[in-house]
């Protein structure tokens, strides 16, 4: 049984920043009120996550016994759309009166300047808000007509409560990924004061399977996509950017000061995903569920599934030109989840690689 | 059963049994059985809040000696009062915050959060989803204790005006 709650009470704030986030995704439900063409889901009917608060507390309890205090969790909570559950204050109360810290991922829509407020005095330390593109018309384009201003208007209501934001933009191959496209953007976020603009690219799963054209399939196209990036970046050294991929540190070039890049991959490391029909995922973005809290605990999935284990395994596993690549330890073969989203296989290397095949 | 922890490398028979966790008691975690505490005397702990509260809590040194106190109120206005709706809740809270915080401190962190007219409008609806939620909660006195720790330590920092906006970790 998990050990009770006040033998690890929360530390203080202090304590708490020198902690390692451990991340559960949780997904409240599955219901949105988007279409977004790249959506890496493929449901939208669940209006309420089959595990409840409470019965994720439980596990959380023991797995946070496990991984010990160096280790603080972090509830990510996303949908579907998170603004749709009616009792979201509620439960944000209550995750925060069990003392874990919460980030939300939302398409901004349907903040209003009720919610904002409620949502900042909530102990929320970030809220996410997807923009794919500089301009209405690249984003409506994938989102809907009307959602670039009414994610913006969502942004601006929780900055005017004094709630941290950060900004999600997903890259599209041949949608969003030149150069000006990104010039666009960071001088919008430089004007707007954006806290954070956060890129990776798209995963072409649920209705994005549907999208393969927008996925990075050929290495030196997305090799130049990035470079492209990192030009633009540079020009707004104001701006705070984050560049989440497992391929990014390949290039062989410096970055820019404001540039923070993110290897993920997060599978095994510090990560469990637990979506709204409560199948439990190594990556979000890898629709390959390991498991069920319906049959199972997520201490045990942790410990033991062998998929999740052979995942973090993954260089013995790994076929195709990562085998003799000199720097197969610093990506590790590059994106599990672009892998098995574009070829259907696991361990094959990532399709967005540029490095060419090294003879044995 | 292996013990995988966040970062672990080499084959999985070498990696050693768990261990059982320890139960290890926090000496600043008041047990659940408790009753509530005289106000505090002025000791050194209590003086320095009062200095810190005076000084517009600007002090971070000073969070954990404000949740302490501030936990002991809300125990104080939970447990023995036992209020029932948020109105309640506040005025009992605020009649406790001198003894917290010191006369002049505890009326600044209680005006900042529950007087301020923006303020109080903001943390109500959170108060009433905290009052439901402790209800439910206080059928396990272990689950309410700790409940009450970490709102306390979050009204805390909610009266510095303390945001984190930090990285959002995960793909």
């Amino acid at each position: 049984m998990p050990t009770s709650l006040t033998a690890q009470a929360a530390p203080s704030q202090e304590t708490q920043n020198r902690k390692k986030n451990f991340v559960i995704q949780y997904e409240v439900n599955d219901a949105c009120n988007l279409r977004c063409s790249h959506c890496y889901h493929g449901l939208k009917v669940i209006k309420e996550g089959a595990i409840g608060l409470e019965r994720l507390f439980e596990d959380l309890e023991a797995l946070h016994a496990h991984l010990g205090e160096d280790y603080q969790i972090l509830i990510r909570l996303s949908g579907g759309e998170v603004f749709l559950r009616k009792d979201l204050q509620s439960m944000l109360t209550r995750i925060l009166m069990q003392g874990y810290a919460t980030v939300m991922l939302t398409n901004g829509t349907l903040i209003t300047p009720e919610n904002a407020q409620e949502v900042s005095v909530r102990n929320v330390q970030l809220v996410q808000i997807s923009l794919d593109g500089p301009n209405a018309e690249i984003h409506d384009t994938i989102r809907g007509k009307g959602m670039f201003a009414k994610a913006w208007q969502g942004i601006r209501r929780m900055q005017a409560e004094g709630q941290p934001v950060s900004v999600s933009y997903t890259l599209m191959q041949g949608h969003n990924d030149r150069k000006e496209n990104f010039e666009e953007f960071f001088a919008l976020a430089q004007k707007e004061n954006l806290a954070k603009v956060n890129f990776s690219r798209i995963f072409p799963q649920g209705d994005a399977h549907h999208l393969p054209e927008y996925a990075y399939s050929e290495g030196m196209a997305f090799k130049t996509v990035l470079e492209n990036l990192l030009d633009a970046a540079q020009q707004f050294p104001h701006v705070k950017i984050v560049i989440k991929d497992p391929l990014i540190n390949n290039l062989e070039r410096s970055f820019p000061e404001n540039v923070k890049t993110d290897v993920c991959c997060y599978i095994r490391r510090d990560y469990l995903a637990v979506t709204a029909n409560g199948d439990v995922f190594a990556c979000r973005k890898l629709s390959k569920p390991i498991g069920s809290l319906l049959d199972d605990q997520l201490l045990n999935i942790w410990q033991n599934n062998s998929l999740l284990q052979q995942m973090d395994q993954r260089r013995q596993y790994m076929s195709g030109k990562c085998k003799t690549c000199p720097i197969n330890d610093q990506c590790k073969g590059g994106c599990l989840a672009a892998s098995y989203g574009q070829t259907g296989q696991l361990f094959v290397p990532d399709p967005a690689c540029w490095r060419e095949e090294v003879p044995v | 059963m292996p013990n995988i922890r966040p970062g672990a490398t080499g084959p999985l028979q070498q990696i050693t049994p768990t261990q059982a966790p320890t139960n290890t008691p926090n000496p600043q975690q008041p047990p659940a059985t408790s009753t509530t505490p005289a106000p505090p005397a002025q000791t050194q702990d209590s003086a320095n809040v009062n200095k810190i509260a005076n000084d517009n809590l600007k002090n971070d040194a000073s969070d954990t000696m404000q949740a302490a106190q501030l936990r002991s109120s809300l125990r104080e206005v939970l447990n023995n009062k036992e209020p029932n709706d948020v109105d309640e809740l506040k005025q009992v809270l605020m009649e406790n915050a001198e003894n917290c915080f010191g006369p002049e401190g505890g009326q600044k962190v209680f005006e900042k959060l529950f007087m301020d007219e923006n303020s109080s409008k903001k943390y109500e609806g959170m108060l009433n989803d905290a009052l439901n939620n402790y209800k439910e909660l206080s059928k396990d006195p272990a689950k309410a204790e700790g409940a009450l720790k970490n709102m306390a330590e979050f009204l805390a920092k909610g009266a510095k005006g303390i945001k984190n906006g930090e990285d959002d970790p995960g793909c």
